[in-house]
């Protein structure tokens, strides 16, 4: 029986008799035939999608193909392509869920631009992603050809139609018998058609075919060892095939590291952090995208003495928290953007009685509903100021994975250090993007305190507020002579209810001073790239490795463009304001909404600015500009790149 | 089962505490007449016949009271409380519901009925019916008057109700608290009020019991328990030097 591989523009109409092909080869001839030689190209990078339907397992295949990557020293991130609802149809351009892999030589910050490979399941997911302009031109598409024949003659119509058309816009399809040869190997081909698809592109990148096979058994450890072995050897399937029928192949350096790395997405990064941090209790009402947090803590936590304590709603969850920290040890509550809203009244009362609390929001689309499983920046000014009336609070915003690990650790210290609420800022990009950084090294600092219960020292009292700083050591409950009545209301350093304006006034004093205290512990953040120049790109949040790529790529174009990028965002650290004046223009990247000045309303007396454009702004009092992009996905380096450059002059190339 | 409330119970080897220590210097504000004063001195009360440590909270041996009103309670607060019935967490829930006909509480009897509740393990709700004299200052002024229009609820295995108390209240009926289908009954009567244990069922697991946090958490322990995990996602460097 014929393989028809490769299709070419005027490809036949089904049922008509395949063209003269040179790797077409009969199953007599395969034994004999001379293959012609394969050419294996050397690349810096790629970036390769897998996508199919809900539940066809093309997240598995990414995730896998990312592992197996970073096990052979690429540098690799991975990027989530989920679709909105839990099932949406079958076929349907807005339901396509897989997986982006960038691939490189080097360490790989971002998840790319547009893609250099794509595999789909069918051709509408594929439509999908060309309508989102996620492909390059030219891309390579693997595509299942099972629809060519299909039963159903407005499919069978549809596949022809679209391969067509993605032939004329020059991209490069190659049909695929997935399903055919699945078939081969199992009887049902829905199961495993993943795994196939893992083999051929382990070829394609001349990836160790062992290091697949003990992937496979890594991630489907759990399940019937015959599971694992019908995917082995649909992995085999599908190497052999690419082998034998594909023309090309590519080998991306591996660069060798001496030290030990994890692959792991940014929400198993928190709960690791959780976990680290010494916390015991961790409260959450489900939410999306933050769920996986506390599913996976609700797997670990316990074996180390912790609770996932699944609270009736975000409330609750909130003031569980509340009152876990309350009775000795600093509790953590997850949730994103909707749940927030629900909490500030809580969080606001944790401030008022300086009770520590850690809450973690790993933000999505907003505002209201908005768009669950889409990143965006959008809660930034919310963390800081949506509670009522004055409640300093700590902010810091994770930059990678391996910060979402840091931060929560410092975060905990952070909150019984100064009796305060201290946020950290995720998204629903870095949530389920995965990256190889090095393996964390225990240190028992981490670590939350046992329990104080000594006896407070006499005359203490529990806000005797410090004049300079504002912090006062916590009284916890059960300490002999410490026994005192916590209160929202406001009140004095014994902790009486305040009618009085001095009292009151002390209160918001300290308060807001403990900030103060803590600001002067930190460090600015270094600079990417020259301290002085032309334009200076300031970021907080997921955008970082995008940011720097574009500026990279600009400074090697001569550009004097340089990047700064936040963690802490309350308080700043000191000398953010003087690296600002240093350049001529300065520019924020977020992807929260700020108004377009081409728009006809928009003026310099309506324009709203971006979150930390704004916060820039009234701080600094420099004229900070935004470019901003709310578009459900990471922003592109090529997209800040193309941003920048009219801000910048035009250079000559140095060489 | 009586309790004999009198008398302070000593165990050998605890300190003794007098009702001073559970008496803040924190003077409350509440009005003249107003059942909080009332409530207040029966917590203190039980805190000093159950002679409990005013500071000491060893964590799993917490004693804790929630006192909450009808609004907070019934209102804004309703699913957080059906929720905390649920959860069944060893918590003693004090309703100071004063929006609703009943019996005052401003004097306290001996036998009141807050001194079994503290030997429940699990979640016990206690509706305590208030006067608010300033608002509502007649409110229960039929049922003060005509001792008739209460009912007292008595059960070996509820509360007895001492030969004093029964010479006023002769409303009595014999309620056994483990009989779920009398206790909706006697909860849907508002006329006379009925007062006393309405149901208990201490079978019901308690939040405690399933969410034990088990061994002693040490950092060699956490150690353990976070390079478990980080092994499952651990890249090795290879043992030795790679070639081309």
């Amino acid at each position: 029986m014929t393989r028809y591989v490769a299709a070419r523009p005027g490809a036949p109409t089904p049922g008509a008799a395949p063209p003269e092909n040179p790797l077409e080869v009969s199953n007599a001839e395969a034994a004999f035939a001379v293959r012609p030689p394969k050419r294996v190209s050397a690349l810096d990078e790629h970036i390769v999608e897998v996508i199919s339907d809900s539940g066809e397992g093309a997240q598995r295949c990414g995730q896998s193909l990312g592992a197996i990557a970073a096990k052979s020293g690429n540098g690799v991130w991975t990027v989530e392509i989920i679709p909105a609802e839990i099932q949406p149809p079958a076929r349907s351009v807005a339901g396509a869920s897989g997986n982006r892999i960038r691939l490189g030589a080097r360490q790989i910050t971002n998840g790319g631009d547009e893609a250099d490979l794509v595999v789909a399941f069918n051709e509408q997911v594929l439509l999908g992603r060309v309508g989102a302009g996620e492909l390059k031109p030219g891309c390579t598409i693997l595509l299942e050809s099972m629809w060519r024949d299909d039963r159903d003659a407005q499919i069978a119509h549809s596949y022809a139609e679209t391969v067509e058309a993605l032939l004329a816009q020059g991209y490069r399809v190659i049909e695929i018998p997935m399903d055919r040869e699945c078939r081969k190997v199992v009887p049902d081909p829905r199961r495993g058609k993943n795994m196939f698809v893992l083999g051929m592109l382990c070829s394609i990148y001349s990836l160790d075919l062992e290091l697949a096979r003990e992937q496979i058994a890594i991630a489907f450890g759990k399940k019937d060892a015959k599971v694992v072995a019908s995917n082995v050897r649909l992995l085999e399937a599908g190497h052999a095939w690419a082998e034998e029928q594909l023309d090309f192949k590519y080998a991306i350096p591996v660069t060798r590291t001496t030290e030990p790395r994890v692959v792991i997405n940014g929400n198993t990064a928190l709960a690791l952090g959780i976990l680290a941090s010494g916390m015991e209790i961790c409260a959450m009402y489900p939410i999306t995208p933050a769920t996986s947090v506390s599913h996976y803590l609700t797997e670990i936590f316990e074996r180390v003495g912790g609770v996932v304590h699944q609270a009736e709603d975000e409330i609750a969850a909130c003031t569980f928290a509340i009152g876990a920290s309350y009775a000795g040890k600093c509790a953590v509550t997850i949730t994103s953007g909707p749940g927030y809203s629900l909490k500030q009244e809580g969080i606001g009362l944790a401030v008022m009685a300086e009770i520590p609390l850690v809450v973690i929001d790993v933000q999505r689309g907003g505002p209201s509903t908005g768009q669950p499983t889409k990143p965006e920046q959008g809660d930034l000014l919310s963390v800081l100021f949506g509670s009522h009336g004055d409640a300093p609070k700590v902010v810091l915003a994770t930059s990678g994975i391996e910060d979402c690990f840091y931060a929560v650790i410092t975060a905990r210290k952070i909150a019984e250090t100064f009796n305060t609420v201290v946020v950290v800022l995720s998204d629903a990009s870095l949530a389920t993007a995965q990256q190889p950084f090095p393996r964390p090294v225990f240190s028992e600092e981490w670590l939350a305190p046992p329990v104080d219960q000594s006896p407070v020292p006499a005359g203490a009292l529990p806000y005797g507020w410090d004049e300079t700083t504002g912090l006062v050591r916590r009284s916890i409950p059960g300490q002999p002579n410490g026994m005192h009545t916590a209160t929202g209301l406001a009140h004095d350093r014994a902790s009486h209810v305040a009618y009085d304006a001095t009292s009151n006034e002390d209160g918001l004093r300290s308060r807001s001073l403990k900030l103060a205290a803590l600001q002067r512990t930190l460090r600015c953040p270094p600079v990417f790239g020259d301290d002085e120049g032309d334009l200076l790109v300031v970021g907080w949040g997921s955008t970082k490795g995008a940011i720097e790529e574009a500026v990279a790529d600009l400074r090697a174009e001569g550009h004097r463009v340089s990047a700064l990028h936040l963690g802490f965002i309350q308080p700043m650290p000191s000398g953010i304001g003087d690296i600002l004046r240093r350049f001529k223009k300065v520019i924020t990247i977020e992807s929260n909404w700020s108004d377009r000045p081409t728009d006809a309303l928009i003026d310099e007396e309506n324009r709203r600015y971006a979150a930390l454009a704004m916060l820039l702004r009234s701080r600094y009092l420099v004229d900070v500009d935004c470019w901003t992009e709310v578009r459900g996905r990471p922003i592109k380096p090529g997209s800040i790149r193309a941003a920048l450059l009219p801000f910048l002059a035009p250079q000559a190339v140095i060489s | 089962m009586t309790m004999p409330i009198t008398h302070c119970i000593l165990r050998t080897g605890d300190e003794h505490h007098e009702l001073a220590d559970y008496q803040s210097d924190l003077l409350p504000r509440w009005c003249s007449g107003c059942g909080d004063n009332a409530i207040l001195a029966a917590m203190q009360r039980l805190c000093r016949d159950q002679n409990l440590a005013p500071e000491k909270m060893a964590r799993p041996d917490l004693h804790v009271f929630v006192s909450t009103g009808d609004g907070d309670c019934l209102s804004i607060g309703a699913a957080h409380w059906l929720h905390a019935l649920r959860y069944n967490m060893d918590l003693t829930v004090l309703l100071h519901d004063n929006h609703i006909y009943g019996l005052t509480k401003k004097q306290v009897s001996p036998t009141s009925p807050l001194g079994t509740k503290s030997n429940h393990k699990g979640l016990s709700f206690v509706r305590i019916l208030q006067r608010c004299p300033e608002f509502m200052p007649g409110m229960f002024d039929p049922w003060v008057q005509d001792p008739q229009r209460t009912q007292m609820l008595s059960h070996r295995d509820g509360i007895t109700i001492s030969p004093a108390l029964s010479k006023i209240y002769r409303n009595q009926r014999e309620h056994d608290p483990a009989d779920l289908a009398a206790a909706r009954e006697i909860a849907s009567v508002e006329d006379p009020i009925p007062v006393g244990i309405l149901y208990r069922d201490e079978s019901v697991p308690r939040y405690e019991e399933l969410r034990h946090a088990g061994a002693l958490r040490t950092p060699a322990r956490l150690r353990r328990g976070l390079e478990a995990e980080l092994d499952k996602f651990t890249i090795w460097p290879d043992a030795a030097p790679v070639g081309a």
